[in-house]
């Protein structure tokens, strides 16, 4: 789930090699942290929250076979 | 990748008939001159051949969609399938999949899909791409259809009401078909209401423009304000006018009244001030 995020996540940005993606595991939740550079923060997160909702959704929508509700953190 | 050569009597001339052949537009393709040629002497300039190579430089954008959206769905553990399909700027994606329901909300997840495919298309070639995505299970619904019935019914409930009927928020796309059927209907208008994702259709009865307008002399009530802004200014004079205007002073009576009357000497300094 990690790859998925992370492989998204660099295809969007301007500069990929700042891309870092953390996976933080619960019993029920799985927090998945992304961090990408500061300037690339707007496209991660998108007009109006779009592109970052979109990737929540997607997210959750893998978490889902898991019986896990994915978290996705944008860190800045 | 396809490619033809031809002649003709300059290179615009040859890549226009070029790109004819091919279906294909200017910013698809890359020319090259293969052959020029002058023929005769001195005088005949003008008769020119030029041959020249014009070549698909397709962006490869079914095989980048491929990719993205095979990666994305090889993480979804429910079984699903994909097809795509490009005709011109527009890659469709068609989902299926058995166990589809385990997504609560799959129209959201297509949209979603469609969205970042879009995006990350977009980014990796030069040309606009539009993507839509769906799954086959709901389009053979009939979801069109669904939404067309819909409109339908919002306008036989406005026409018989003769008030205006709200949908609930789609997106532009389903708006677009509720517009659309709504169109040559001739008991009703349409229109678009609200912002971003509250965005909705309204149906309104023919004729109920009327009651459109009544509205505006609402946004009026700032008007209102510009008296009071005067009055503190008038009010030194207002002890000599007074008998002159005495409707106005009346209407400037009742607004200050709510607003406290005892509060208005040491409060009129303020408006003077911003002035």
């Amino acid at each position: 789930m990690k790859d998925l995020i992370e492989y998204i996540a660099k295809h969007l940005v301007e500069n990929p090699d700042a891309v870092e993606v953390n996976e933080i595991e619960g019993e029920k939740t799985l927090i998945i942290e992304l961090g990408v550079a500061p300037e690339d923060i707007g496209r991660i997160i998108g007009k109006n929250g779009r592109t970052a909702r979109a990737l929540r959704t997607i997210l959750n929508a893998v978490a889902m076979k898991q019986d896990r509700r994915a978290v996705l953190e944008i860190l800045e | 990748m396809r490619s033809v050569e031809v002649t003709g009597s300059s290179r615009v001339d040859a890549t226009k008939k070029g790109l004819k052949l091919l279906g294909a537009e200017i910013d698809e393709v890359k020319v090259e001159v293969v052959k020029e040629e002058r023929r005769g002497v001195f005088g005949w300039l003008g008769f020119k051949q030029v041959t020249v190579r014009v070549t698909i430089v397709e962006e490869n954008v079914l095989e980048m969609a491929a990719d993205v959206v095979k990666f994305i769905l090889s993480y979804i553990p429910v079984p699903v399938e994909s097809q795509l399909d490009v005709k011109k700027n527009v890659v469709t994606i068609k989902l299926e999949g058995g166990e589809i329901r385990k997504f609560q909300k799959k129209e959201d997840f297509a949209g979603a899909l469609e969205y970042v495919v879009e995006l990350l298309l977009n980014r990796r070639s030069r040309k606009a791409v539009r993507v839509k995505a769906s799954f086959a299970e709901a389009e053979a619904t009939g979801r069109e259809k669904k939404l067309a019935e819909t409109a339908r019914r919002a306008a036989d409930k406005a026409v018989g009401s003769g008030k205006p009927v709200e949908l609930q928020p789609m997106t532009s796309w389903e708006r677009r078909i509720v517009h659309l059927t709504l169109e040559p209907d001739g008991r009703v208008y349409t229109e678009s209401r609200g912002k971003g994702n509250k965005r909705r259709v309204v149906v309104y009865p023919k004729g109920y423009e009327k009651e459109k307008t009544e509205p505006k002399p609402e946004k009026k009530k700032p008007r209102r304000r510009r008296r009071p802004r005067k009055t503190p200014q008038e009010k030194a004079k207002r002890p000599e006018t007074k008998q002159e205007k005495p409707p106005e002073g009346r209407k400037r009576k009742r607004k200050r009244k709510p607003k406290g009357k005892p509060a208005r000497k040491p409060g009129g300094g303020e408006p003077k001030g911003n002035a």
